[in-house]
């Protein structure tokens, strides 16, 4: 009895001693909006594992890379943190995150049969696991319901194509309320997506070819709906962003992801619905994951492993994130997305949301894959801008691109 | 120079030399090292050797950067000066409230640039914009500013003087002030008129402060970035990308601090060669009292 | 009569000139007094419909405010005091003695104006690591007391001050230091306070500094605590906006309090020979 009250008594002391592990979670996501849910999810966490203490380091996203290559510059690197698929690929090449696979058995985790399965492929590299994906977004073909009544047109269907679109966005456009009918931004996002729905690919054997006919299309298909004044210039935007303008009414159908809904219920005054977005010659969607990593250099694996799972697994996690519409967790567990189904919020066509997902395809990834995207969309701009064909503009891409892969 | 002197001397610039050597000059030195390198910053450098430099000489956006850069200083710098110039004058007169008011010029150079770039914007946007419309009233039909590679760097220098314009002006009132009445009213008793005065005997007085702030506009203006980042992001189409826009790509978003440092080090090298300019210059027209 | 047709014309102009740059302020305030909604308004309303003092109270309610504004006041407060201090030495020494290296010593202080901030700032950082004075007011204020523009514009004031009043001290028996304490700093009042204004705003606006050097909250400044106020698809203008107003509204305090300083040049500064 002595004995055993002894060893309680030490354990006591050690813990009180040396006190919990702490461990930092650097994220983009919390900020501006969700910093007390993802408080909520850490308590919770605190609460089934006494002895681990999460420390949050939340940081604007444009400033999230400079700021978390500063920190492995200077050897203070977070022991885990959030990271987007298109940066995930460069930190797993340069090994500077902890493999999963060995933590995992260790654990009795099956990740497999747990998330969705492209979104924890996308996070292997080189068949190594490094991270667990923590949430997923599509983007879909918002439309305002109110507008397509007043001109009795159809609503969208899942089965559109860009002509049906087109033509639904020429018979919205009302200039003289200021009504467009349609807004896609012209920019690298959408042209990779665009481009599989034309039937091409952005690089094939490690090489890009875009200039063909398919990517001719997107081009086009990008820049023909300003050309034909049935979406607004940038300049008639006149400084506000697309959601803006769907919200205020101004324009009947959007390009944009389901991180908007959130912001689309709260201040829409019409109602609205999703569908998945028209393709051409195949159907083609966004695939945006976040995923959560731990750094090589962690000092406790374990603790880190275990914050890791409960931020991307646990069934409260899950719950909290429908509730406070922070995007989608990427779990394939039917049980878990049940709620989010039947629950009476807007869009009535949640399923969109999981059809998109079985066309979707994740965005090409080369090393410095930053400044590709800014090539291409500075090409593209110069198109819709009328200072160059779109056969010049991808000419251009290409070089540019294939200079990258050939180092 | 007496032995005591140099006693003196070693206290006035410790400080400064202190500061200086550990938080600056090191970490020059070191983007200097850095600048022959390939560093994405997370892992360690590579040695390239004089690779960035080279690159730099087939990178067409450098180029455009470049150009870019010079586009801007040479609108910003006169407009700032002689602008800068005449409010100062302005402000100088003595009336009641003249201090209010002089407050009030000095706003657009404390607001921030992200509150400032959402009114030019608004003013330059040619379908909505005050700009368009009041050029409208003489019937002149507007560019498209921000929207159009030609003008849209015109648009970036507007919202500059505009914003800095009370910066010079606070410098050269500094220099205005120094001018003893008596020279001037000496002057109005010799008959000299209005303009005389002011080239004979404002102008040559103040030299010293307009080489001052057109050094420091000079400096301040080849490392452009704030605006350009908040108002065009480097476009329409990459028509007002500029030296420093790249340079914080480079470093920050395409992790390639060592190209960044390299083109930091040319960036320094123009700046150099201009300062040497002025300076030759400043020692055959600035007068010292 | 034509000298007051001349001043009315002087007003009215004075006039126009404060209303453009006083709309930013006014624009800006304007938003911030208004609801997420009605900022989507299109063409924007000049007056809110319905103004609100919503924004401020979730700024200080979710966001450590108070706290963000006390680290802006402390850093600022003491890196102008300091920068000023320790520019005025440097100036003095290069205005007033002869020694080797002076004008290359000069030449590596304005180098430092030349090289863009993005590209020492991780050096400074792994510096300051060493010292470990990560997240602490130190490491915010001491590595940017050195201001080269500050050597500069004071070195230019201290070489326009006569030196004949130096020599008359010190033939009283004053030392240096007297001279640069009782008559060079007294005699360049104006300077000082250009120099301290623009050294307010720089402290008091820096970011990238700040935004890499601290990591938590309760370290960081205002506009680090604002920029927390972006999201990556949304930002809210008009919590921005009313962020931006909190930040003005003391630089402008400031000036209006400094701005007697510029009325007074040498020749009203009590000293005259």
């Amino acid at each position: 009895m002595k004995k055993l009250l002894l060893a309680v008594l030490s354990v006591c002391l050690f813990v009180v001693a040396f006190g919990a592990v702490e461990i930092t979670y650097m994220n983009y996501s919390a900020l501006p909006s969700h910093e007390e849910t993802l408080k909520l999810i850490v308590k919770e966490f605190e609460k089934q594992n006494p002895g681990i203490k999460i420390k949050l380091v939340n940081v604007p996203w444009d400033d999230y890379f400079l700021k978390l290559s500063t920190s492995f510059a200077g050897n203070d690197a977070p022991d885990t943190f959030e990271i987007n698929y298109e940066n995930f690929v460069e930190y797993a090449s340069d090994g500077l995150l902890l493999p999963l696979d060995s933590l995992n058995k260790q654990f009795n985790f099956n990740a497999n049969e747990i998330f969705a399965e492209k979104a924890y492929k996308a996070f292997s590299h080189n068949a190594v696991q490094y991270g667990f994906p923590e949430k997923f977004s599509t983007v879909v073909l918002f439309y305002n319901k109110k507008l397509f009544d007043e001109k009795k047109l159809a609503y969208p269907t899942n089965n559109w194509t860009w002509k049906e679109e087109m033509e639904a966005a020429k018979k919205l456009t009302d200039s003289k309320k200021g009504i467009w009918g349609v807004y896609q931004p012209v920019q690298f996002w959408e042209f990779y997506k665009v481009l599989t729905q034309a039937g091409g690919s952005f690089i094939t054997a490690n090489k890009a070819s875009l200039n063909s006919k398919a990517g001719i299309d997107a081009v086009n298909w990008l820049v023909d709906k300003q050309k034909l004044g049935v979406m607004p210039t940038d300049a008639q935007a006149g400084g506000l962003k697309s959601e803006d303008l769907f919200v205020a009414g101004k324009v009947a159908m959007v390009h944009t992801g389901i991180w908007m809904f959130k912001m689309f219920r709260d201040e829409a005054s019409f109602d609205w619905d999703i569908v998945v977005e028209p393709g051409m010659e195949s159907k083609g969607t966004h695939y945006f994951v976040d995923g959560v990593v731990a750094s090589k250099n962690t000092k406790h694996k374990e603790e880190a492993w275990k914050w890791i799972k409960f931020l991307t697994t646990s069934e409260y996690n899950a719950k909290l994130r429908y509730e406070k519409g922070w995007e989608l967790p990427a779990i394939s567990n039917e049980k878990y997305l049940e709620p989010f189904l039947t629950e009476k919020s807007k869009p009535a066509n949640k399923k969109a949301i999981f059809e998109s997902l079985s066309y979707s395809s994740l965005p090409p990834v080369i090393k410095g894959w930053s400044a590709l995207s800014d090539i291409v969309n500075k090409e593209l701009s110069d198109v819709a801008l009328g200072n160059k064909t779109a056969q010049d503009a991808l000419k251009a891409i290409d070089i540019e691109i294939n200079k990258k892969l050939g180092k | 120079m007496k032995k005591k002197d140099r006693k003196y001397i070693f206290w006035f610039l410790a400080p400064s030399l202190a500061v200086f050597l550990i938080f600056q000059f090191i970490p020059m030195i070191w983007s200097f090292i850095i600048s022959f390198t390939d560093w994405n910053v997370r892992t360690l450098p590579k040695w390239v050797g004089l690779g960035n430099y080279i690159e730099m000489f087939s990178d067409k956006n450098f180029y455009e950067a470049v150009i870019h850069t010079f586009q801007f200083i040479i609108m910003y710098i006169p407009l700032v000066l002689i602008g800068g110039m005449m409010m100062a004058m302005l402000v100088n007169l003595k009336i009641k409230g003249i201090g209010f008011f002089r407050s009030f010029y000095f706003i657009p150079v404390v607001s921030s640039w992200v509150a400032v770039s959402l009114i030019w914007k608004g003013i330059l946007n040619p379908a909505y914009g005050y700009l368009n419309y009041f050029l409208s009233l003489f019937g002149i039909e507007g560019p498209q500013w921000l929207y159009d590679k030609n003008w849209a760097m015109v648009g970036v220098v507007m919202a500059s003087v505009w914003k800095d314009i009370g910066f010079t002006m606070v410098l050269l009132l500094g220099g205005l002030k120094n001018i003893s009445e008596e020279i001037l009213e000496a002057a109005q008793i010799d008959g000299a008129g209005r303009l005389k005065k002011f080239f004979k005997i404002t102008l040559p007085l103040m030299s010293p402060q307009i080489f001052f702030v057109v050094m420091i506009s000079m400096i301040n203006s080849f490392q452009v970035f704030d605006q350009v980042m908040v108002m065009t992001n480097g476009g329409p189409a990459g028509a007002t990308t500029v030296l420093v826009e790249q340079i914080y790509r480079n470093a920050f978003s395409y992790s390639r601090m060592g190209y960044a440092c390299a083109m930091s080090w040319i960036l320094l090298l123009i700046i150099l060669v201009f300062s040497f300019i002025q300076n030759r210059a400043e020692k055959k027209l600035v007068f010292y009292s | 009569m034509n000298i007051n047709i001349r001043k009315v014309v002087v007003y009215l102009l004075l006039v126009m000139l404060a209303l453009t740059t006083i709309v930013p302020m006014l624009w800006t305030f304007s938003t911030s007094l208004k609801s997420k909604q009605a900022t989507l308004a299109f063409p924007p309303d000049i007056v809110p419909k319905e103004p609100t003092l919503n924004n401020y109270i979730t700024l200080f309610n979710s966001y450590p405010f108070g706290r963000y504004l006390f680290n802006s006041f402390l850093v600022t407060s003491a890196t102008v005091f300091l920068q000023v201090l320790i520019a005025g030495l440097a100036a003095f020494a290069f205005a007033r003695f002869d020694f080797r290296f002076k004008n290359v010593l000069f030449g590596l202080y304005l180098a430092t104006l030349m090289i863009p901030f993005q590209v020492t700032a991780i050096p400074l950082y792994l510096i300051v690591r060493n010292f470990n004075w990560i997240n602490t007011y130190q490491g915010l204020i001491v590595p940017r007391l050195f201001s080269a523009f500050g050597v500069f514009l004071l070195r230019q004031a201290f070489m326009s001050t006569p030196r004949e009043f130096d020599e008359s001290a010190f033939i009283d028996g004053a030392g240096y230091f007297t001279v640069f304490f009782k008559i060079v700093l007294p005699m360049n009042k104006t300077a000082l306070a250009t120099f301290g204004i623009f050294s307010f705003m720089d402290a008091w606006n820096s970011y990238l500094w700040p935004l890499i050097v601290s990591t938590e909250q309760n370290m960081m400044t205002l506009p680090v605590g604002l920029a927390n106020l972006h999201g990556r698809w949304i930002t809210q203008w008009n919590l921005v906006s009313a962020g931006a107003m909190i930040s003005i509204i003391p630089i402008l305090l400031v000036f209006l309090f400094a701005q007697k300083w510029f009325v007074q040049g040498v020749a009203s500064s009590g000293l005259k020979g």
